[in-house]
This record gives structure tokens, sequence and C-alpha cells, in this order.
């Protein structure tokens, strides 16, 4: 088995993308090298599951080398698209986690603690982030998720979700608020102290 | 007590702070599936040459190909602008042409005084 050249390992990932459509193998192996730590840590960090990280980077993998024939050099990046299907995946994998194993909807305090205590108390704090996540609706959890999770700036996040940078900040701080709220009172479980 | 913007800051920092390695395994069904998806379109682009050759063979390769077309493109000429020699032969088998008229006189209207 031959190595990836230097030049393969410079080229540009739709370069390579369009390399692999016309049937260079090491493109592939390049891109494959390249692609799947940031796919699979996106994964992991919405989902904090690895072996549905792993399914997701996989899948989002796969959409990447059918639709290479039809890449347009230019028009997208590579990484921009990887971002979106990715988000999609992962909250495609947050609303049927959120369905099978319904939570609590946005915690009630006074009697809801103890219950969301007992639910989730060998859970580690990213675990009750991204169940917390599953909770939010597609958007806004998407938005939140590339803002802090992937630490993407707001225009960026606006291509990759084809929307607009205020639409943008709109799902953020909706999001965050909705966490906060779906959190609240798990607090001492999460391990965050009274100031 | 509640989650304040700040514990959610914290929370969010410690994921990000999460790296997971990938996998010699995950990377190579990765890999696997580029393989996979370029041998399924080598066999789809495979499938329309095929037949095109297959037609070719039936009608005796390209000459024939070639007489089938040049057969063609003359029965559409003749049957657009028949030669004279054709026209006779057109009459007798499809009949001559006739032209019937709905109306009592061609004057309908009247209007040719």
């Amino acid at each position: 088995m031959t190595h990836a050249t230097d030049h393969d390992a410079a080229s540009p990932d739709a370069a390579l993308l369009v390399a692999y459509a016309n049937g260079d193998p090491q493109a592939a192996a390049v891109l494959a090298a390249r692609l799947t730590p940031r796919v699979l840590g996106q994964a992991f960090r919405m989902l904090h599951d690895r072996a549905e990280a792993e399914d997701v980077t996989q899948e989002a993998l796969l959409r990447l080398w059918k639709i290479a024939p039809d890449w347009r050099q230019g028009e997208a990046q590579v990484t921009t698209w990887l971002y979106r299907v990715t988000a999609n995946l992962c909250t495609d994998r947050l609303r049927r986690r959120n369905r099978t194993t319904p939570l609590d909807g946005v915690a009630e305090p006074a009697d809801g603690a103890a219950r969301v205590a007992a639910q989730i108390q060998d859970r580690s704090r990213l675990d009750a982030l991204a169940d917390a996540l599953a909770q939010l609706p597609d958007r806004q959890a998407q938005a939140v998720a590339l803002r802090h999770l992937e630490g993407l700036g707001n225009p960026e996040i606006a291509q990759i979700m084809d929307i607009s940078t205020e639409a943008v900040e709109s799902l953020t701080a909706r999001g965050k608020r909705a966490l906060t709220a779906i959190l609240a009172g798990r607090k001492a479980e999460l391990g965050y102290d009274d100031d | 007590m509640t989650m304040t913007e700040r514990d959610l800051d914290d929370l969010f920092a410690s994921a990000r702070a999460e790296h997971v390695a990938v996998s010699d395994a995950l990377l190579a069904r990765i890999v696997a599936d580029a393989d996979a998806v370029v041998a399924a379109r080598a066999v789809s682009a495979r499938v329309t040459p095929e037949f095109w050759a297959t037609l070719r063979a039936c009608v005796g390769g390209w000459p024939g190909l070639g007489g089938m077309v040049a057969a063609t493109l003359a029965g559409v000429w003749i049957g657009f602008a028949p030669p004279d020699a054709v026209a006779p032969l057109a009459a007798s088998v499809w009949g001559e042409t006739t032209t019937i008229s709905l109306f009592s006189s061609d004057d309908v209207l009247g209007i040719e005084g």
C-alpha cells in the first residue's frame, strides 16, 4: 500500500474531493484522515456517546463520498458542508433519544429537582448537557452547539445553517436561556457550587 | 439555586476540552465506504455503454446501425417531400386526396356579392 503524497496532504479539501470523484484512490484516504477527527469531535461533543458519534461520523462521510461527483469547487467549503450534515445527523439522534428516553421538560425547580437528580445521578455533566440539548428545538441545539461546543463565530454558523447572523444570535441566546432553565435544579449534581 | 450563565459556560468549556481519538477501525470503515461508493459508481457507469454495445451488435455493428439511421432519415424525407415517381404509387396505396366542404357554398357569408 502506498502512502499519500505530500502534494495530497497540502491540497485543499475540495480538490481532494474532486480527485476522489475522478478515481484517485489516495484522495479518499487523505480526506478521511483529515476530516474524520473533526467530524467525530463535533458529533461526540453533541451526543456524548462514542458509538453514536462514530455512526454519525461514518454516515456524514458516506454522504460526502456520494456527493463527490456533483461537488462544485468554490461554491462551498467541504468543512462547512460537513458541519451542517453532522449537526443535522446529531439533532436527528438527539430527537430520537429524547423520544425513546424522555426526560422531564423544562425543569420545575419546585418539584423537579429531586426526580431529575435521581435520573442523572450517575451521569456526568456532559451527559446532562447532551440530554439538555436533546430537549431544545433542532435549530437552537445546532446553533448552540456550533457556537459554544465548536467555538465557531456567528458568520460561519450563519453560513453553515444558511441563515442570517442575526438569526444565529437569536437562536443561540434563546438556546442558552432554555438550557439554563432545563439544567436548573441540577446545579449541585453537576458539581457547581453557589457563588 | 439556579444555573447561571457562567455555570453553563463552564459546562461548555468542559465539553470543548473533551477530545475523542479516531480509532483505526472507524477510519478503515470510512475508507472502505469510499471505495465501495467508487466501485458502485463504476458498475453503474458500465451499464449504459453495455446497452448500446448490445444494440449495435444486434443490428450488425456500426455499418448496420449507420444503415438504420440512413433509412430512417430517408423515410422521413420521403414522407415530407415525395418525389414525382412516388406520388402515383402513394395515391394508389392511400387513395386520392379528397376535400370535403362543410358548407353548401364556398361563399357562406355572402361577402363576395
